[in-house]
């Protein structure tokens, strides 16, 4: 997935149009195999471009999927939503409240197309992954916000889609919940080849399962671009400030110590450990730290329990309007770690740029599947 | 008080409140759909027609019923195709009738209930390849099915206690037109109390009974919600 060229079932989008106030101007692609997060703050029009790309709302433009074109105003064409093949998980769920989980499922299954080609994923993966064993009796009217969001999820993958459609699918579910499902759902794309778009305000969420980032802002989606690379480039200001702030760390295996279920990294010359053993020494991996996990000390802390500490100096000392906390860039060798600490405190420890730091990280983890 | 004075009104009552609630289901519930479902900017004025009968006198709409069914009138014109000479005085005159009288009575609980289902079951029945008519019989028909029965069960009542219309438009011919409410009438008119009280108990009950159904289904789907 690395050639320039559009491959086979990319989803080209290039559309426009005023809903309501909002102007959405959108020009992107999304490859085929990979998962594209649409991602931006509540009100950017995320949801209304996602229905027109299911064909739910109308905008005008174009957009096609591979060879099948879905819209093209200037030929005046236009194919209706269930002529198209997606899979769309509302983030409010739309389940058929006259039909049990079962039934629900089944009615994607029994609709999916030709009944002998190979699904992207099987009703036995689906049920097994998404825990759904139990509730496959059940009406829906029964289930609870996160149990809704995955039936939702597991009936948009039994349609057999070409592209995946996802609306914030699994904002009512645990932390937790959300790392088992997003990497199965990244690896299932790789697997079948399907175009996943994927809108969300979570920052982490997005980090946990997007190939590619088109960032959307006031109804501007302007392309995707590597995940890694969109993160860097998005505005450090007002964008991020909204949502779960973080940093993505490349570090390199440097040891696996099983005994401890540990691993140890080389980041730039200072060592980190980090839960998980699994990596070989000498390869390559992305650390996932959350500003908030980051706590800031002036000098070198002793007798702590936090095990990594990482030395650097400051870049960037940022009030967060409308909040007691202030966000602080700290930079070592040519990476780059944010943290999230109150006002009061970086005033208290005179933090400003150019200071030396050390940064106190509660919990690391391995970003990649 | 005797059988073949009460059972005939009885029989002829159900088979026209039958046949017309078919009707009016096939019907009311497209009418109902479309109402619940157009973009169209004077639906309400449609939607205003179908309810005339509700506040039109029941003699007003026998009027023009007896003229558009008489010998000049379409209805006639129909009636000479089975060499009739009219649909007035008819039981097919009937059903025409009790379907414009009755049809606000079922159009209006389908269009609420089509209404409560909303855009989004049939949005997600979209994705998920299903067209505009399959998504129709499996998702919004179900679904709706509180409000269909509501709607049937009350184009069936409300066609039972019909009078006015029926009298302007089908007279009081025994085994034709001579319906219970009809019936009822002339046993007044002739001081004959027994058999007004007994039918007109009857129909009392069946009133009740109707109504308790039709609220108790109504309440149950104002709980499902969304």
């Amino acid at each position: 997935m690395t050639g320039s060229g559009t491959a086979p079932g990319a989803l080209e989008v290039v559309l426009g149009g005023a809903v309501g106030e909002l102007r959405i101007e959108a020009v992107f692609e999304a490859r085929p195999g990979e998962t594209t997060a649409v991602f931006g703050p509540s009100g950017s029009g995320k949801t209304t471009l996602l229905r027109a790309v299911a064909g739910l709302t109308r905008l005008s433009g174009r957009l096609a999927l591979g060879p099948a074109t879905w819209q093209d105003d200037r030929r005046g064409v236009f194919v209706p939503a269930y002529r198209r093949r997606i899979g769309f998980a509302f983030q409010e769920p739309a389940l058929f409240d006259h039909l049990t989980v079962e039934g629900n499922l089944r009615y994607a299954e029994r609709r999916s197309g030709d009944p002998e080609g190979d699904p992207c994923v099987s009703f036995v993966e689906v049920v097994e992954r998404l825990e759904l064993h139990q509730h496959l009796e059940r009406m829906p009217a029964g289930l609870s916000g996160g149990e809704r969001q995955r039936v939702s999820l597991a009936r948009a993958l039994l349609a057999r889609p070409a592209a995946l459609l996802l609306d914030e699918p699994l904002s009512g579910l645990h932390r937790t919940a959300r790392a088992a499902i997003l990497p199965w759902l990244r690896a299932l794309g790789e697997a079948s080849g399907m175009v996943i778009l994927y809108v969300s305000h979570d920052l982490g969420e997005v980090v946990d399962v997007a190939h590619r980032i088109a960032p959307i802002s006031s109804g501007s989606v302007t392309g995707a671009a590597p995940a890694a690379e969109a993160l860097d480039r998005l505005p450090a200001g007002d964008l991020l400030s909204r949502f779960e702030a973080g940093s993505v760390l490349t570090a390199t295996v440097r040891a696996r110590l099983p005994a401890l279920g540990l691993s140890e990294l080389d980041l730039g010359g200072q060592s980190l450990r980090v839960p998980g053993a699994e990596r070989p020494a000498g390869t390559e991996a992305r650390l996932r730290v959350r500003a908030r996990d980051v706590a800031l000390a002036t000098e070198a802390p002793t007798a702590i329990s936090i095990r990594n500490v990482l030395r650097g100096s400051v870049i960037e000392v940022r009030d967060l309007p409308e909040t007691p906390f202030a966000e602080v860039a700290v930079g070592f060798a040519d990476q780059r770690l944010m943290a999230r600490i109150t006002r009061d405190a970086a005033s208290e420890l005179g933090l400003e740029t150019g200071r030396e730091v050390f940064a106190l990280l509660k919990t690391v983890s391995f970003d990649d599947p | 008080m005797n059988a073949e004075t009460i059972w005939p009104p009885i029989r002829l009552t159900l088979e026209l409140a039958g046949v017309t609630t078919v009707f009016l289901l096939l019907l009311g519930t497209p009418i109902a759909w479309w109402l619940a479902r157009t973009r169209f900017r004077f639906k309400e004025a449609v939607a205003a027609l179908v309810a005339l009968p509700l506040v039109l006198p029941p003699t007003v709409l026998g009027f023009y019923l007896l003229i558009a069914l008489g010998p000049d009138g379409p209805g006639g014109f129909v009636a000479r195709l089975f060499g009739e000479r009219s649909l007035a005085f008819s039981f097919p005159g009937l059903v025409i009738g009790s379907i414009l009288y009755s049809l606000p009575f079922t159009v209006q609980p389908i269009r609420g209930a089509f209404e409560a289902v909303g855009d989004r079951p049939l949005e997600a029945a979209a994705t998920l390849r299903a067209s505009p008519w399959d998504a129709f019989w499996t998702v919004a028909v179900p679904l709706a099915r509180p409000g269909l029965i509501a709607g049937g069960v009350l184009g069936f009542a409300h066609t039972v206690g019909e009078f006015g219309v029926i009298l302007m438009i089908g007279g009081n011919i025994p085994g034709a037109t001579r319906v219970l409410s009809i019936a009822i009438y002339d046993h007044v008119e002739l001081m004959e109390w027994g058999t007004a009280h007994l039918l007109s108990g009857s129909l009392l009950v069946f009133s009740f009974v109707v109504v308790a159904v039709t609220l108790s289904l109504q309440k149950k789907m104002g709980g499902r919600d969304r």
